[in-house]
């Protein structure tokens, strides 16, 4: 099952950020601390563990990640999630 | 004696990570938003309350109803006005002075529901070029605000197809008299001052003639008790404007995040005996600074548009939030702090006695 969106706009309006997505929904963070956190709220969540879980649960995979460090980093725009 | 162990009014929003408003774009003459709701009495509806998101280009015309559902839940795309529908159409600007607003959308004719009826108030296109360029969204619903819910919910129309959501929702239903659904501009998240005895609390009061008096032993709140840094000693209180009538010290490293907001805390006070409060006076629950080094505290809540939202949320008009400078305490009538009263006891004028919760929420 292939599940994938697609970020169609990011804009600052007053201060304000929107990000929109291809299924019509646009977030709308008051400012970059809140859209930060949402973030980080998001990461510290299921979200790398999920990551992990998809790898890790394929067959040939069983082991794959055991052992291995899932990493969420903000301050890598570029490489927000790896696996190390 | 009646014992109600664990009443709450209405359903408590519990905030879950930072809540973010979610805008859906209606940018296709097929797309649109609803709210599925039921009417709490049979006084006419006059206006449905929806926070406008951000506008692209010219907008188009759009159009609000009120609509009955089909057996899938979905709109029937039907006005329940009939003959006097309450179908209005209704133009953005093509500027920036809607934007993040709520907007009261006025009904062509007021439709008075039987108690308890089911509704949708749906939001569709109407006319004039719509498309990327030319377009709006709407906040029909909050992330992080409540999950998984059931019924009331937004929808969203896209492409011509209804989806439920089980987010949050953001609207209003607006009567003569009251207001309710769960009507909201913005989020409250402006932390106090570092100044010690600076307070942020809910201003309550339980209306006079509905009982004798009550106890409060403690609060449940969404908010930070700390500033930048943990390791503080915020009071959590419960004043009246003639002074302090409870209180507990709280260490902040106890909380698992301090100085992160939106976080819950379910905080008693430590007094041996709690102090009988009169209804129909107003009190102070909430949060007082102990520390002038990043020591603000934080209630967070919903902004209203205006004061008469507060009529959605439980206690109306009576719990609303106020802050407190070191003399004086200004109230804020445009903010609903999540923030709600564990009650030790409630005397009725019969003596009855009742405990539980008072809930802040979505509904009451």
């Amino acid at each position: 099952m292939a599940v994938s969106i697609t970020c169609t706009s990011v804009r600052v309006i007053n201060g304000k950020r929107y990000v929109r997505w291809s299924d019509k929904e646009e977030l709308e963070f008051a400012n970059l601390a809140d859209a930060q956190a949402f973030v980080r709220n998001a990461l510290t969540g299921d979200v790398l563990k999920a990551i992990g879980i998809a790898r890790a649960i394929e067959a040939g995979n069983l082991n794959a990640l055991q052992g291995r460090t899932i990493t969420g980093d903000l301050a890598a725009a570029a490489n927000i999630v790896r696996i190390a | 004696m009646a014992a109600v162990n664990g009443l709450t009014l209405g359903m408590v929003p519990l905030p879950s990570g930072n809540p973010s408003f979610s805008n859906h774009t209606l940018d296709a003459n097929n797309d649109g938003i609803a709210f599925g709701f039921q009417a709490r009495g049979a006084e006419p509806i006059t206006h449905i309350l929806v926070r406008y998101g951000l506008r692209t280009g010219t907008p188009p015309a759009f159009i609000a109803t009120l609509e009955g559902m089909t057996t899938g839940g979905a709109p029937d795309a039907a006005d329940v006005g009939g003959g006097s529908p309450t179908a209005k159409i209704f133009t953005p600007p093509a500027d920036t002075t809607w934007d993040g607003t709520q907007q009261a959308i006025e009904l062509t004719n007021p439709f008075t529901p039987a108690r308890g009826q089911f509704l949708i108030a749906t939001i569709r296109y109407s006319s004039g070029t719509i498309d990327a360029s030319n377009n709006s969204t709407f906040t029909n619903e909050v992330a992080g605000l409540v999950g998984n819910l059931g019924f009331p919910c937004s929808q969203r129309l896209t492409a011509g197809t209804w989806a439920k959501r089980q987010s949050f929702p953001c609207f209003g239903i607006r009567t003569a008299t009251t207001r309710y659904g769960s009507p909201m501009e913005a989020l409250y998240n402006t932390r106090s001052a570092s100044t010690v005895g600076h307070r942020q609390a809910v201003k309550f009061t339980l209306p006079a003639g509905s009982g004798t008096t009550k106890k409060v032993k403690g609060i449940r709140f969404f908010g930070s008790p700390a500033g930048v840094s943990a390791a503080k000693a915020p009071v959590i209180g419960l004043w009246s404007a003639a002074g302090t009538i409870q209180t507990v010290t709280f260490d902040s490293d106890f909380s698992t995040g301090a100085n992160s907001s939106y976080l819950a805390y379910d905080i008693y006070f430590d007094e041996v005996t709690l102090t009988a409060l009169n209804f129909g006076t107003a009190y102070y629950a909430g949060m007082e600074v102990a520390d002038a080094v990043n020591g603000g505290v934080l209630l967070n809540g919903l902004q209203l548009d205006s004061a008469d939202d507060l009529d959605a949320y439980p206690g109306g008009s009576n719990f609303h939030l106020s802050t407190f400078d070191g003399t004086n305490w200004a109230d804020d009538a445009t903010v609903r702090p999540f923030a709600e009263l564990i009650l030790d006891d409630v005397s009725s004028a019969a003596g009855g006695i009742v405990t539980g919760l008072i809930g802040g929420g979505l509904a009451r």
